[in-house]
């Protein structure tokens, strides 16, 4: 048992405390120690794991915004894409363009023009050519007491699809424009409820 | 790789290397670095802590932290620094939410040690741990970081969060009472 005494004698100075620490852990840091051969695959295997559990992690936090944006979009446009009409494949539908949408520039109207989707064509008995376009403009007369004007068109394809109408000045400048939905229905989705 | 408290320019090299391309999201260099470093982080952590499990442990939470945020790193050339921060860090956390007596220690010493010590050199390492395992873990990590790993005071100040003064005053008296205890 050491004495307080021999405490005393046995104390060094800073230095050579320094130099007998540093030469007992330098026989330290020479012994062969190691932390056995699978350390680094634990670590690597473990940081594996970590970098999947992130990436299943970043990709349901992807399809939770996805899927909420999908049904956010489809609120909106069921909210918007108000379907005013619906009619059947290969059937002969009238739709009528409402003029009040132009509003107070309704007298300025000098052209209506009408531009139908692939797919659907005009109708009509007395001018059969018309089913050859795309688009028709027609001569508007602004005093004239019409507000709505009569439209035969057909689908030969299934579908919502979206006619252009636009409304003209004298210099062919836009004065409005209004999109009209319509769905089409084929025999057997309209049976199924199927659009 | 190295045994000794110091790196060889050339692994010295390596490192910054290796460093550089981990930051620049190369996740390959991850098992390069572990190789490079591994040995030194395991001797602190087991001197650290005296338990061969837990040191592995500690090495294993210490390059996940290191992996997770190398990007933070400012200097490349003072890793080794920072890493045994990080580990002191873990090991420091271990003891908070285990109480300090409960963590490392706690296994045979000889045990430990002889399945990876030569007989002639079990002596050594079990005296010396044996001696640190009655230092409170502060300055154990104290004495280790400078006179183990060479850190240099400056760094051991910054690793303890304490002023240069203060480690070279601590110093004087672990290394008198570590010299005493081991003598006897």
């Amino acid at each position: 048992m050491a004495t307080s005494q021999d405490d005393q004698n046995s104390n060094v100075s800073a230095a050579d405390a320094e130099k007998l620490s540093q030469a007992l852990f330098s026989q330290i840091a020479e012994l062969e120690l190691s932390p056995g051969p699978f350390l680094k695959t634990r670590i690597l295997a473990h940081q594996k794991e970590i970098d999947s559990k992130k990436i299943r992690i970043a990709w349901w936090k992807k399809s939770a915004i996805g899927a909420f944006s999908l049904a956010i979009l489809f609120a909106f446009s069921s909210l918007f894409l108000n379907f005013k009409y619906e009619a059947l494949v290969n059937q002969t539908m009238a739709i009528r363009i409402d003029t009040k949408a132009v509003g107070k520039d309704l007298g300025k109207v000098a052209y209506v023009r009408i531009e139908l989707p692939d797919g659907v064509n005009f109708q009509s008995k007395s001018y059969p050519d018309l089913a050859k376009l795309n688009s028709l403009t027609l001569a508007w007369n602004a005093s004239q007491s019409i507000d709505k004007i009569p439209i035969l068109i057909r689908s030969f394809q299934g579908g919502t699809k979206e006619v252009n109408v636009s409304f003209l000045d004298n210099n062919s400048r836009l004065l409005s424009s209004e999109k009209i939905h319509i769905r089409f229905k084929t025999e057997a989705s309209s049976k199924k409820g199927i659009i | 790789m190295t045994k000794s408290n110091k790196f060889s320019e050339q692994e010295q090299a390596l490192l910054i290397a290796t460093i550089d391309n981990l930051m620049n999201g190369d996740t390959a260099a991850q098992g390069t670095l572990v190789e490079l470093t591994q040995n030194r982080l395991y001797r602190f952590s087991l001197y650290l802590c005296g338990n061969r499990e837990l040191a592995q442990d500690l090495c294993q939470d210490a390059y996940i932290k290191v992996f997770r945020s190398i990007s933070t790193l400012k200097d490349p050339a003072a890793f080794m620094g920072w890493l045994f921060r990080i580990a002191k860090n873990v090991f420091l956390d271990r003891c908070d939410s285990q109480g300090r007596q409960q963590v490392g220690f706690k296994e045979d010493l000889a045990k430990s040690l002889e399945a990876e010590l030569k007989e002639e050199d079990l002596d050594l390492a079990i005296g010396v741990r044996r001696v640190l395992e009655t230092l409170e873990p502060e300055d154990r990590l104290l004495i280790l970081s400078v006179d183990l790993e060479g850190l240099s005071y400056s760094e051991a100040a910054e690793l303890i969060g304490v002023s240069e003064m203060a480690v070279r005053s601590r110093l004087h008296r672990l290394r008198d009472e570590l010299i005493k205890k081991f003598k006897k």
